[in-house]
């Protein structure tokens, strides 16, 4: 007959063997049994170590050997396949651009390392498929060499950053503190299908903060004060006479966000609004089309969403105005052919349905426009009027979430000229835009 | 850290006496710096015929070399990892643990500090950089000289994972390179505060502090205490074997279990396994 340490130690043993998670959370258990002297030192460490065998085993965890410094590590893979049909006509009558009738064929991948590191710190990397900045799309077919070969599949760094993100910073002044330095995803909100005023694949390169107050400036509301500067050129430099002076090229960025919210079954409800302002200092990067000179604007977006039949209703709205849109417009018209300041911009939109629950649907409508120099075409969304200025029009875009995991979405954007005599570079006569998107995501 | 690497030829084998037998030994070098040698030299009075081969480089060598099948026995102060088991397994090797001895790591402080006990909530905060000030604790005004072992050491990480809830060391701690260094140190500051193996509690001008526990008894690291499992700044070291020793490595490890091994493991600053019940 088995004694009462016998029948513990099996019973221990079945219990924990029971499953390797549990396993893992053994050693205080085991700990107690030696310390009331159910079980000695060598039996218990025998314990252990098949323990320890079963989860290296049996376990994934058991097989990944992650430093001591790290206190959570987050992987995350996304995967898209889209077909895009573009057919853009130019200013310039007779003369084709080079997605004038075309179907593509795309992929992307965007593969994420997170680490959330002692004492508040935090780094990540991302790597993505193509290498613009506005864009993560690689092309089936599109290889050099031969039919299916590689050669022009390549992952990029998208993002490399280190942060630092506490609660109750400088003795609980801030209630919470975020910064975040290296090439990172900006953290303003801009509301809009891609992100109108910001494309959303940009990952911007410099430091961003973030400062959170809750419960202000009243019960219930919160305030987030954030600020970006972002390099914009590594060399950057002028001359005075035969001597370089450095002269950092800089990208800044205010925004207050005044928020009151609330999550249900995952959605976010409530009201957002965020005056946002934006400028450029490169005094050492030659001015174009794409110009950083003249650019002063402020932005207002707003967002309201409510309940409606039990899946949020969305109404969202920017304005924004180039502060110095008309010397904006002058400069990139030939002289003498434009009175206008063609300084605004905004957009307006209605979004129904969640985007987080398997079985969601969710439908947009959004109209925007771009006045010529109320903007620069290397922040907007890529895919309205591919990212140019000087257009208005619309887009519509319906998504459905297979599962949690996997996304069925179509877009179809449209854009016209705002001002049909412009110069050839500045928007299309018309630009429509057709993606069928499936995503997968984990 | 001691990376010594100490090579006893049996006398059989000086004299190209071809049935010598080998034990290859590797690892910890808090174990393989005194006590395993010293062990092994009192083995081979006995058996003149075992030639001991001992690399003192650290407990990751040991296990590394158990799983690669170039040493027989690997000495460590730690538990071996997951990784490190489920490498074993990929080869083969099926680690055993036997606790050979164990190791209790004592708070000091210099002798001439009114302190004579902390908590183990203080003694977190201490470390962890919580509080600066000997007021803090019920000492004399001064701010904390915190010492701790080097971060290349296993003993760096276990006192995190003993002490400190698995925190961070105070940024301004200082990092040394051994248990004596620390010792020598805090013997000589008197705002000074660190932890040693308990055979270096002996060092001049310091002095060791009981750890008040949370049902108010203080305790102090001893056989004793180590053995009752009241002094919770205690850890196990092993010897890890592929399954069951046997042969010369079972021969070895009985005799340092046995009562002369054990006295031997006394003697080197070490607490003994206690005997089965």
């Amino acid at each position: 007959m088995l004694n009462l340490k016998s029948k513990l130690f099996a019973l221990v043993a079945a219990l924990l063997c029971a499953g390797t998670a549990f396993a893992q959370d053994s050693g205080p258990l085991i700990d107690m049994l030696v310390k009331k002297g159910l079980i000695n030192d060598q039996e218990a460490e025998d314990l252990r170590g098949e323990l320890l065998k079963d989860f290296a085993a049996n376990s994934p965890a058991g097989k990944l050997d992650i430093s001591s410094r790290v206190n959570r590590l987050t992987l995350a893979l996304d995967a898209r396949i889209r077909y895009q049909y573009d057919n853009e006509t130019t200013n310039s009558p007779g003369t084709a651009g080079p997605n004038n009738d075309r179907s593509r064929y795309r992929y992307r991948f965007r593969l994420a390392a997170t680490a959330l590191l002692n004492n508040n710190w935090n780094m990540g990397l991302r790597l993505e498929t193509a290498n613009g900045a506005t864009s993560t799309n690689d092309d089936f077919g599109a290889a050099g060499s031969t039919n299916f070969a590689k050669d022009a599949n390549t992952a990029f760094v998208g993002q490399l950053f280190i942060g630092y993100a506490a609660n109750g910073a400088f003795i609980g002044a801030i209630d919470n503190l975020d910064v975040r330095i290296g090439k990172h995803a900006h953290p303003y909100f801009v509301p809009g299908v891609n992100g109108f005023y910001i494309d959303s694949d940009i990952n911007v390169e410099g430091l961003s903060e973030q400062l959170t107050w809750f419960d202000a400036p009243a019960k219930g509301w919160q305030l987030a004060l954030r600020g970006g500067q972002y390099i914009l050129a590594n060399n950057s430099r002028t001359t005075v006479g035969a001597v370089f002076t450095n002269s950092p090229s800089i990208w800044w960025v205010g925004q207050a966000e005044f928020s009151k919210t609330y999550i249900f079954e995952n959605n976010v409800y409530g009201t957002r609004i965020a005056p946002t302002f934006m400028a450029f200092t490169a005094p050492g990067i030659v001015s174009g089309a794409n110009a950083y000179d003249n650019f002063g604007v402020f932005l207002l977006p707003v967002e309201h969403t409510i309940k409606f039949h039990n899946k949020p209703l969305a109404f969202y709205a920017t304005y924004g105005v180039n502060l110095d849109g008309r010397a904006r417009t002058k400069r990139l018209y030939p002289a003498g052919t434009v009175e206008n300041s063609y300084n605004q911009m905004g957009n307006a939109g209605i979004r129904y349905g969640g985007a987080r629950n398997p079985g969601d649907l969710q439908l947009t409508a959004e109209y925007r426009f771009i006045e010529s120099g109320a903007y620069t075409n290397f922040l907007a969304d890529s895919d309205f009027n591919a990212g140019r200025t000087n257009g208005a029009g619309f887009i519509t875009s319906a998504s459905y979430l297979f599962t949690d995991a996997v996304t069925g979405t179509v877009t179809f954007f449209h854009a016209e000229n705002i001002d049909k005599n412009s110069p050839a570079a500045i928007g299309f006569h018309k630009a429509n835009v057709l993606q069928v998107d499936l995503s997968a995501r984990f | 850290m001691n990376k010594s690497t100490i090579f006893l030829l049996a006398a059989a084998l000086l004299t190209g006496t071809a049935s010598a037998q080998k034990l290859v030994i590797k690892g910890s070098d808090t174990l393989g710096a005194k006590m395993v040698p010293q062990v092994a030299e009192a083995f081979r009075a006995k058996n003149p015929g075992v030639v001991f081969e001992i690399a003192a480089e650290g407990s990751t060598t040991g296990i590394a070399a158990l799983t690669d099948g170039t040493a027989d026995i690997g000495m460590s102060s730690r538990r071996a990892r997951p990784t490190e088991v489920s490498a074993a397994l990929a080869k083969g090797v099926s680690m055993k643990p036997i606790i050979v001895s164990f190791d209790a790591m004592a708070v000091i402080v210099n002798e001439s500090n009114p302190v004579t006990k902390l908590t183990l909530r203080q003694v977190e905060q201490i470390f962890a950089g919580d509080v600066k000030d000997w007021s803090a604790v019920g000492g004399n005004a001064g701010a904390f000289s915190v010492y701790t072992r080097n971060t290349s050491s296993g003993t760096y990480q276990d006192w995190k994972d003993l002490a400190m809830k698995k925190r961070d060391y105070a940024s301004s701690s200082q990092k040394m390179a051994g248990n004596e260094q620390i010792a020598a140190e805090v013997g000589k500051n008197p705002s000074g505060i660190g932890y040693v193996g308990i055979a270096y509690t002996h060092a001049p001008g310091v002095k060791v502090v009981g750890i008040v526990l949370k049902d108010s008894k203080v305790v102090m690291p001893a056989a004793e205490t180590v053995h009752d499992k009241s002094y919770p700044y205690a850890r196990p070291n092993f010897f890890y074997t592929n399954g069951e020793p046997h042969g010369l490595a079972a021969q070895f490890i009985d005799y340092l279990l046995g009562a002369e091994g054990q006295d031997i493991v006394a003697k080197s600053g070490f607490v003994p396994v206690p005997a089965s019940k």
